[in-house]
């Protein structure tokens, strides 16, 4: 598993200031947060699993509350990134508990978008509903994100299930995510293929490119 | 990957689109097609769903079984052995007999038997004889030993006090059975229906896809939703009740879920907004700043808030972290003495991350506090526990002092959005 740890005793966060996990000033490595969204069943928790251990568990279990995943990215210019995946529960109520805190003007204001640099937001192709409340997700990134330039993905996973079992097509996922001007991805956490890895290849270059370096640091 | 292969060829849609001559078995499985899209088409009637669960296990019982599973000794399933149709069941036996077994079912040699009969006696005696706890002391002191085995399904029902549960109604069983005739709320329907494929499916009971006892889980959370529709279905509650299953039967399973979710404010957790799990975190921290000051202090410096490692904690009582025999431990002292030995858990799982805690940034502590879930044995983590040493007093004044004049320090770590 990519680990990024480096050791060295975190100093105390100032108000205000977004908060490196680690308190590491030298930033040799960098850092972006990525929050994995999406109704209940799409297989959030698959993806992750998919990209982080390479593996798909069959025993999957849903999410009560979040967990969360590190992993590093290396590019071809020898450089790489470090994504902190958050996986979070879909379930509604789950919404009023976000696993991270951001303090504004000395409030903690709980909220799980706060300093993510990407979004991945999921749909099901299994599940036509799943894609319909993507809508949902944006405006709920719109209005609790606080990074302007948060990049968001639309991904439809299950890829893999049978064609009798299909309830959105491939080409009404792309152009759903064309209208709204997004990045579209299929996937299958199921099946090997390399859809995933291609996902958060692609998602990785580009918050490279959209954030500066000292954009990408480490926070919670 | 190999494993990958292996699980389409297993899945269970591959072996129902299966080729096959019998024209019985086409019509049968064309039906089965047909009922699987029509929920999924339509918004998951009851009916339907019923009737899906009902065909889909006559389908397991016409399907041969390729497979061997091996349990442990609570039934979770450790390895399966695919079995060949060329191979004689001779070879496939010789297969099984090298396996985990040793090693996963709990070596018992003769005077641990005579000593486990002789506390299984014990213990029918005493809930018998003192079912209300009367003798509380003499409860504490065997629960903390973990309640026999053979009797654990007959004391939780007695120690929930589940039928004290439903007096309002004449005939609790008859209540039951009219819940699951009505329609219920569509969308909380669809949820239980997606939660029960994904829930304890590591243990056999519930590991068919859409098998009896995905079918009484799904019957019991509907059940559960429709009895208090304030709530309906909360994701974790699915967790209560398939732990209680394992121990119960259905009808038991409903009460002792009610009692779980109605004693100890614990429905709190399941409202909008969460409130009971706001003031679990509340209390937890106070407990962790008053016994582990500097690790308290830590991480909540490292982001180590509550919401992120212990939510599941309090909203399953573990069940959905912690391995079955940790929770089941955990659930025989939870019946007897309260939500005290929650707390207690949660600090020892805590303790035990590492002793160099305070050298650990949030990955380390994170990732070892995941392992630390994984592994543990129920053993140590009870005498860790037990280790912690506060009375029932002291957790009300900590929760008189959240509802009149909560310490701010420790709130705004607990605010829900």
């Amino acid at each position: 598993m990519g680990n990024c740890n480096k050791k060295g005793k975190p100093s105390r966060p100032s108000v205000r200031d977004p908060i490196n996990i680690r308190g590491d000033k030298e930033n040799k490595v960098s850092y972006a947060k990525v929050v994995l969204i999406g109704n209940s069943g799409v297989g959030k928790t698959s993806i992750a699993q998919r990209f982080i251990e390479g593996k798909f568990d069959e025993n999957n279990k849903n999410t009560v509350g979040a967990s969360y995943f590190q992993k590093n990215i290396s590019f071809k210019d020898g450089s790489s990134l470090c994504l902190y995946i958050w996986d979070t529960a879909g379930g509604e109520k789950f919404q009023a508990l976000a696993p991270l805190y951001y303090r504004v003007k000395s409030k903690y204001i709980i909220n799980i978008f706060q300093n993510a640099h990407a979004a991945v937001v999921c749909y099901s192709v299994t599940d036509d509903d799943s894609l319909k409340q993507i809508d949902t997700w944006l405006n709920k990134l719109d209005e609790h994100g606080n990074i302007a330039k948060m990049i968001k993905v639309v991904v439809g996973n299950k890829s893999d299930v049978d064609k009798s079992e299909r309830r959105v097509d491939l080409k009404e996922g792309k152009l759903f995510a064309q209208q709204r001007d997004l990045p579209f991805f299929e996937t299958s956490a199921l099946l090997n293929d390399g859809s995933i890895d291609e996902l958060f290849q692609k998602l990785a270059s580009q918050i490279k490119q959209s954030f500066t370096k000292e954009e990408l640091h480490a926070t919670v | 990957m190999d494993s990958n292969q292996e699980h389409q060829i297993s899945d269970d849609e591959m072996e129902f689109d299966k080729e096959t001559d019998d024209p019985e078995l086409q019509r049968f499985n064309q039906n089965l097609k047909d009922q699987m899209k029509k929920i999924k088409i339509s918004m998951y009637s009851q009916d339907q769903v019923m009737e899906y669960f009902n065909r889909r296990s006559i389908d397991f019982y016409r399907r041969d079984k390729k497979e061997l599973q091996i349990t442990n000794g609570f039934g979770f399933v450790q390895d399966t052995i695919k079995i060949d149709d060329d191979r004689s069941t001779a070879t496939s036996c010789d297969q099984f007999q090298p396996l985990r077994l040793s090693d996963s079912a709990p070596k018992v040699d003769n005077k641990q038997l005579k000593q486990e009969n002789a506390r299984m006696k014990k213990w029918v005696q005493m809930l018998q004889t003192d079912p209300h706890m009367k003798n509380y002391n003499k409860y504490k002191k065997r629960v903390r030993k973990g309640i026999p085995q053979s009797v654990r399904g007959y004391a939780w029902k007695i120690l929930s006090k589940s039928d004290q549960q439903l007096t309002q109604q004449s005939d609790p069983s008859e209540y039951y059975q009219s819940l699951l005739k009505q329609q219920g709320n569509h969308e909380v329907i669809r949820t239980i229906f997606k939660d029960v494929t994904r829930t304890f499916t590591d243990h056999v009971f519930f590991r068919d896809e859409f098998g009896q006892g995905q079918k009484t889980l799904f019957c019991v959370l509907k059940a559960l939703s429709i009895h208090d529709q304030e709530i309906g279905y909360v994701q974790g509650m699915g967790y209560i009740s398939a732990m209680l299953l394992t121990q119960l039967d259905e009808e038991d399973t409903f009460k002792c879920s009610l009692t779980i979710m109605n004693k100890h404010e614990f429905r709190d957790n399941f409202k909008d907004k969460m409130p009971g799990l706001a003031k679990s975190f509340y209390i937890h921290l106070s407990l962790l700043k008053k016994f582990m000051p500097k690790i308290h202090a830590h991480f909540l410096q490292n982001y180590m808030i509550p919401q992120i490692y212990a939510t599941q904690w309090y909203m399953t009582l573990f069940a959905s972290s912690l391995p079955y025999e940790c929770i089941l431990k955990i659930w025989d002292i939870y019946l007897v003495e309260g939500t005290k030995i929650i707390y207690r858990v949660c600090l020892a799982l805590i303790k035990l991350i590492s002793p160099n805690m305070l050298q650990m940034g949030m990955d380390e502590l994170y990732s070892g506090l995941k392992q630390l879930q994984n592994t543990i044995d129920a053993d140590t983590l009870i005498k860790t526990a037990m280790s912690f040493k506060f009375t029932n007093s002291v957790l009300k004044k900590i929760e008189q002092k959240y509802t009149n004049k909560p310490d701010k320090d420790i709130l705004q770590h607990c605010v829900m959005s």
